[in-house]
């Protein structure tokens, strides 16, 4: 699962929803339905999404399927933004030198 | 999974003014001079407010299979001080993760001062 990828799957308003939900409890499909208008397919393809990209476990249980976080679902993003939370500072430093060498 | 760890925000103040950080920002020699972004970062400017905020789409060849690249958005906010310098803010996230613009991202702030 490429960085790419896995913000495609976070630009859904909806999944970032779902994924919310999940990180305080694990829900069932109903449950996470409850307070959105969205119809069972559809929320049923969003979770596969989420299942896919490697961010929600599914656990079976009789009729029912419940549904968590996965642990390391989002370290690509967190690895992307580690990234450039140590990039950014040198090159701040650097704007604060050009400034002093600018002109007016 | 909240806003809140999406982007990654710097703020600082510069001892300069904003029409001059504006030109070290929009400048491409000046832009170059500090920024040194690399022969596979490819800059665009999306928005453009002069001397208060300036928005770059920041495409980056990726490291894996050729043709794969990542696509992320830099916003520069620049704030006048009353000691005639500047309050600047750096908000960079990638494109497909929506930041709201005036949401509070103090746990993602970091002083770059």
């Amino acid at each position: 699962m490429s960085d790419t990828d896995i913000f495609k799957v976070l630009a859904d308003p909806t999944r970032r929803a779902v994924l919310e939900r999940l990180a305080t409890a694990e829900l069932t499909a109903t449950d996470l339905r409850a307070g959105f208008a969205i119809s069972q397919p559809a929320m049923s393809q969003h979770l596969a999404v989420l299942r896919e990209a490697g961010l929600i476990e599914e656990r079976r249980e009789g009729r029912f399927a419940h549904y968590r976080l996965a642990p390391e679902g989002l370290a690509p993003l967190h690895t992307w933004l580690a990234r450039y939370e140590a990039f950014w500072p040198g090159r701040i430093d650097s704007l604060k030198d050009l400034l002093r060498e600018m002109d007016q | 999974m909240t806003q809140d760890d999406s982007a990654v925000v710097f703020e600082c103040s510069l001892d300069a003014p904003p029409e001059k950080v504006w030109r070290a920002l929009s400048i491409p020699a000046y832009l170059e001079r500090w920024l040194k972004p690399g022969d596979d970062v490819e800059l665009a400017v999306m928005e453009a407010k002069e001397n208060k905020s300036l928005t770059y789409h920041w495409r980056e060849a990726g490291q894996g299979t050729a043709g794969d690249t990542e696509d992320s958005v830099v916003t520069f906010e620049l704030t006048p001080t009353a000691e005639g310098g500047t309050w600047f803010k750096l908000t960079h996230a990638p494109m497909a993760v929506p930041v709201a613009a005036n949401s509070n991202m103090a746990n993602a702030t970091l002083m770059a001062a």
